[in-house]
């Protein structure tokens, strides 16, 4: 099989594994369903592998035409939007990811969905997902990446609905695609944009067209692209203003929340902010905007994990806040970084989240952690793991988050579009990151069970009958997953590893593998800022500092959680006392659902009620109805009968046909 | 043989379901009169796959002519008929959509069915006549004949308020057509003055129509833009829109929102705007600025409404302002969106009328409080409605993204503020469409009533998923539709962005020397 069919395969057996599941094997047994579910991701991976680290790691680009997708005349020229795949280093990264985390969870969520009915459904909303997310990524073009980018919104809000049963969770769906596609009008925008500038949405075209003369004449078109795209990251990665949607999104299925709201979708942002980083250095306004969306992201967002006590919740807003940091990441011009953080969060959170899972699913369904405590002596697996994964995001030195955040911070501070200020809003989010997940694990795992034994059966309307009392850990299906993970949670940053350290372990390979591998993506972008900013402008001195700063802190903010959480919940009682209203406010997740409903819903639900009542109704039928009364009488002559009725409409045909004969004979 | 039947085929296509009305009229058995109307629009169907068969893709002409004589020789009022590719999606769109809504009134329909059949019927002949007319009597007569059956399938097989209603649609309509009279009128008198002969044929009018005034152009322009904008409807003419769609029946609605409304947009992309490039261009701004302000406004209202087909009939506002704004951008992008899109509304709200008119006929109420979680008890229902959904709220992957896509990119390059604010629309689509999903489709079935719910029957299936492939197909072949129609646009907007007369002629197969190409896998 030559590569470009393989590349098409990728793509294409996800899709072919949906329309399976969804139209073929509804009554098929469910292991048949889970297995097709899981092959059709499976395979992708294995094909992907070779396609990854053979021809793409040699340095070569994949690239193959579906067919026509559109195509119309355009100024002189043509518009031609082919649905066009590519998989080059950077895309080779995330479609590595898609499959391999990919395969796993699907193999969780056999297990995880085991006691669920007509599960064909969800295996088939999955497959579809990943069918959207790669060609989200594979797309050579920005439509296909389009398709992919509203596609991943669609099963998204499928899959947050999955339980539809309970209107909640299909607001909270319906809540995801709207705030989406806010976001998405800004990837439109963008669209529209780079038609006008550069006639074509191919990305190696528009990067062979971008030249520095270009640019320096459409200098504010290229900050007014970059700042749409921005608002299509803020709408999928969940950044201010729009990562609203995500917390909610947490009523999907937890396999659901690893996949999609962890590893992968949310993370769409930092791909296309990569792809199109020759774009966006061009314009320091809007590399700075991204800059401090995103270290504003990650600190409000870990100010709001701190007090959450869902278990889910507080990893939803974990997540928020590392993609935070990938977005910052993005934003002062380590965009390799951003990638890095990409994969090992893909990595940890993923794990996270199937650990939330995995106690979830061994406890019936219970997700606050003051019901929680001491699980790690019934469920091994999941706790030691979740350990690994939490140490992994807190970057305990030597796991894969120290490494790609620290690298991040580093850049913050040091980077082409850099400030210390930036730094600051980074480590502080780094502090409250680990504060939420140390106190998580503590309360979850460690410390006195709080487990209530009259244990009452939450029914998520999704009817599973059987009453297990005592917890324990779960089939393999569901901790191998956890155990791979682990693994790649350990291990996966050493591929950004500083270069202080580098220096210090004798390495002297000049930049680390992630910087080496994502080169040529960024070749463009790294000359442009380059020649407009000079190099980065950090030192080894500076390096050390920073990372003992950021490990000294979050030992501290370890050793409060667990000095704080050591009797149990009630620990934060005294300082949540002591602060008051700031707590209730952050509590209630700084209210801005209740902003937005008030400044924004609720005026254009007004607007949409004024248009119909007084457009509609008083001007323009009152104009119509009242202003000519001889429509009027009409109108009322008309509806007494129906006899009526046709006597006048025979008069209007009978004048029409005058009419006629007047112009025909005269 | 071919060119014989080239030659006739939009005679046949005009007058075989006026046959089929007249059998029908005389058939004794309704169900018998249900399977023969069934039977003579899937022959038209038929028929019409000529068109696409033998269509020569290379052309903008007008292709399949036939002219012949019809009035006394002195008045110029010819029977003359053809398609380009502007007409030619319309018109398919039309033959394909017309059987499957014949298939939907089997339930829908349960008094006098051989009277409704027979005017359904006689409707389908006067929109595929008002189609390819290219006489502007003809045309007249067609768009006129469009009225009388949807008066009547409205005003005696419609709802409580039915006579309020059809009398509404009625009078607007015709306020329209006499506009649109008296400008023909003018026309024809214009060209006897210029070249003293009477015509009423549309390619010579063409030329007569833009050698006028900038300032007669505008009054002729504005009285056929209205006349064409009441059909759409445009807003501020839409308020009978709502009414006619929520008390016509079933098969009404769909072919309403399928086909006529279509005909407005039909008649500026073939009338206002290549007649009267001046004022069109003149006028642009302000049309553009209509189309958008209604995007928003439509949109707004029907996030707003609780009754399920008034939601829809607003949805139907909102997009189709997106045709108009993309029509008057004069560029290729617009012109090829606009008529996409034409046909994709008509395959997305077509599926949504016909998904309210399944619950409409179990359980007889269109309040959406009545419904919710549908999807408990009629699963494939429920897929129906979010792949219409997905179809109306424009996903990639569907026709409706193509349309849009092409519109706003097309308007964007004349004014990025109107795609701006059209874009929005995009998002309160979202916002309307997911709520009616929300509320009808998912959450809790706690309504007694819907418990008793049975799935979509084989035919409901039949016609829904029909419908659910043209969804999809549309998003991925647009490429060979739209070769079809490439030579029409890209010579309207010449014409237009130039000032100058349409210029087009009657290929009329077996006199010309066109070679006879078999064009059926696109260029």
């Amino acid at each position: 099989m030559n590569y470009q069919a393989m590349l098409a395969a990728v793509l294409l057996i996800p899709l072919l594994g949906a329309l399976l599941n969804g139209f073929f094997l509804r009554r098929a047994p469910r292991l048949v369903t889970v297995t097709v579910g899981t092959l059709a991701i499976a395979v992708p991976f294995v094909l992907s592998c070779l396609l990854v680290f053979g021809p793409v790691s040699a340095g070569e680009v994949i690239r193959t035409e579906l067919f026509s997708w559109i195509s119309v005349p355009f100024n002189e020229g043509r518009l031609e939007v082919p649905f066009g795949l590519s998989v080059d280093r950077l895309s080779g990264i995330l479609l590595l990811i898609i499959t391999g985390v990919g395969s796993l969870i699907h193999l969780y969520a056999g297990e995880y969905m085991s006691h669920e009915e007509g599960v064909y459904r969800f295996f088939a909303y999955l497959n579809l997902f990943v069918f959207s997310m790669l060609s989200l990524v594979l797309g050579s073009n920005m439509v296909v990446t389009f398709l992919g980018w509203e596609g991943v919104g669609v099963c998204s809000y499928l899959l947050i609905g999955y339980w539809y049963s309970d209107e909640a969770n299909a607001r909270a769906g319906m809540k995801a695609f709207v705030a989406n596609r806010v976001g998405d009008l800004g990837f439109l925008l963008a669209m529209f944009m780079s038609v006008k500038l550069f006639g074509t949405l191919d990305y190696s075209r528009i990067a062979e067209a971008l030249t520095n003369e270009l640019a320096a004449a459409n200098a504010p078109l290229l900050t007014a692209i970059g700042l749409c795209l921005l608002l299509g990251v803020t709408g999928k990665s969940a950044q201010l203003p729009l990562y609203i949607w995500l917390p909610d999104a947490m009523a999907g299925p937890t396999p659901v929340s690893a996949l999609i709201h962890a590893a992968t979708m949310v993370t769409s942002g930092i791909y296309l902010m990569t792809r199109m980083s020759f774009l966006l250095v061009h314009s320091p306004a809007a590399m700075t905007t991204i800059a401090v969306i995103g270290a504003c992201t990650a600190l409000f967002a870990a100010t709001i994990g701190l007090v959450q006590n869902d278990i889910k919740k507080v990893l939803a807003y974990s997540t928020v806040s590392q993609l935070g940091f990938m977005v910052l990441g993005c934003g002062v011009g380590a965009f390799q970084f951003g990638v890095a953080h990409l994969m090992t969060h893909a990595f940890f959170k993923a794990l996270l989240f199937l650990g939330a899972g995995s106690v979830i699913h061994a406890m019936h369904h219970e997700q606050d952690i003051r019901k929680m405590g001491g699980l790690i002596k019934k469920m091994p697996i999941t706790g030691w793991t979740f350990v690994i994964g939490t140490l992994a995001i807190i970057g305990f030195p030597g796991l894969s988050g120290f490494f790609s955040k620290d690298e991040i911070l580093y850049y913050a501070w040091s980077g082409t579009f850099g400030h210390p200020l930036l730094w600051v809003l980074g480590a502080l989010a780094a502090a409250c990151t680990s504060f939420y997940m140390v106190r998580l694990t503590y309360l979850v795992f460690f410390g006195e069970s709080r487990v209530e034994h009259a244990h009452h059966h939450h029914d998520h309307g999704h009817g599973h009958d059987h009453h297990h009392h005592e917890i324990h850990e779960n089939p393999l299906a569901m901790t191998l997953p956890l155990m791979i993970l682990a693994v790649f949670s350990i291990i996966g940053g050493y591929v950004s590893m500083p270069h202080a350290i580098m220096h210090m372990l004798g390495i002297h390979a000049g930049e680390n593998l992630i910087t080496q591998w994502l080169a040529p993506v960024l070749e463009k972008a790294k000359v442009v800022m380059t020649a407009a900013h000079g190099e980065a402008h950090g030192s080894a001195a500076l390096e050390w500092g920073l990372m003992g700063t950021s490990t000294l802190v979050m030992l501290i903010m370890s050793g409060f959680a667990i000095a704080l959480y050591k009797a149990g919940p009630k620990g934060g009682e005294s300082i949540a006392k002591a602060v008051g209203g700031l707590y209730r406010l952050i509590l209630d997740k700084w209210r801005v659902d209740e902003l937005y409903q008030a400044v924004i819903i609720e005026p254009l639900k007004k607007v949409g009620d004024g248009f119909f009542k007084f457009g509609d109704r008083a001007l323009i039928e009152g104009i119509i109805n009242e202003g000519p009364r001889g429509i009027y009488l009409v109108t009322s002559v008309l509806s007494d009968i129906q006899s009526g009725l046709v006597r006048n409409y025979l008069k209007v045909v009978f004048v029409g046909i005058l009419a006629l004969c007047v112009w025909i004979f005269i | 043989m071919v060119t014989l039947i080239s030659q006739w085929i939009l005679s046949l296509l005009i007058f075989f379901p006026l046959l089929g009305a007249v059998l029908v009229a005389f058939t004794k058995d309704a169900q018998k009169a249900r399977h023969l109307a069934v039977a003579v629009s899937v022959l038209e169907m038929i028929f019409s796959f000529h068109l696409i068969a033998h269509f020569n893709v290379d052309s903008s002409a007008m292709q399949f002519a036939q002219d012949l004589a019809w009035l006394p020789r002195g008045t110029g009022i010819r029977y003359t008929v053809g398609v380009d590719g502007l007409s030619l999606l319309l018109v398919m769109l039309t033959t394909i959509l017309c059987p499957l809504v014949f298939l939907s009134s089997y339930s829908s329909i349960g008094s006098n069915v051989k009277s409704f059949l027979a005017l359904f019927l006689v409707l389908e002949s006067a929109m595929i006549g008002a189609l390819v007319s290219l006489d502007l009597v003809l045309f007249y007569v067609f768009w006129e004949a469009m009225l009388i059956p949807m008066y009547f399938i409205i005003g005696v097989w419609g709802g409580k308020d039915r006579i309020y209603a059809t009398t509404k649609f009625f009078i607007y309509t015709v306020i329209g057509s006499l506009l649109m009279l008296v400008a023909f009128s003018y026309l024809y008198y214009a060209h006897y003055q210029a070249n003293g002969i009477f015509t009423t044929s549309l390619i010579e009018l063409y030329k007569t129509a833009a050698a006028l005034p900038a300032g007669v152009q505008m009054w002729l322009f504005a009285a056929t833009a209205l006349a064409f904008a009441i059909k759409v409807p445009l807003f501020p003419f839409h308020t009978w829109l709502p009414d006619a769609h929520v008390q016509a029946p079933t098969p009404g609605s769909v072919i309403l929102a399928g086909v006529l409304l279509k005909m407005g947009t039909y008649g500026l992309m073939r009338m206002s705007i290549p007649m009267f490039p001046q004022a069109a261009h003149d006028a642009a701004p302000f049309m553009i600025g209509l189309g958008v302000f209604g995007i928003v406004y439509g949109a707004l209202i029907a996030w707003r409404q609780t009754d399920i087909k008034k939601l829809v009939a607003y949805s139907s506002v909102s997009h189709l302002g997106f045709v108009v704004a993309g029509m008057f951008a004069f560029n290729e992008l617009g012109f090829t969106g606009a008529l996409y899109q034409m046909v994709n509304h008509g395959v997305s709200t077509g599926a949504l009328f016909l998904l309210i008119g399944v619950v409409y006929e179990r359980r007889h109420t269109r309040e959406m409080s009545e419904y919710g979680g549908l999807a408990k008890q009629m699963p494939w229902y429920a897929f129906f409605f979010v792949v219409a959904t997905m179809g109306s709220v424009a996903l990639p992957g569907t026709g409706g993204f193509i349309g849009e896509w092409m519109i706003l990119t097309g308007v964007f390059q004349v004014s990025p503020a109107m795609a701006a604010v059209a874009g929005t629309g995009v998002i309160l689509g979202a916002i309307y469409m997911l709520w009616l999903v929300l509320k009808v489709v998912w959450g809790p079935l706690n309504n007694d009533e819907n418990k008793k719910l049975t799935d979509c029957t084989p035919r409901e299936t039949f016609v829904l998923a029909t419908l659910s492939v043209f969804v999809f197909a549309t998003g991925f072949l647009s490429v060979p539709m739209l070769a079809h129609t490439e030579p029409t646009m890209k010579k309207l907007q010449q014409s237009v962005s130039k000032k100058e007369a349409y210029k087009t002629e009657l290929v009329i197969r077996g006199t010309s020397d066109e070679p006879m190409r078999v064009m059926m896998n696109g260029r």
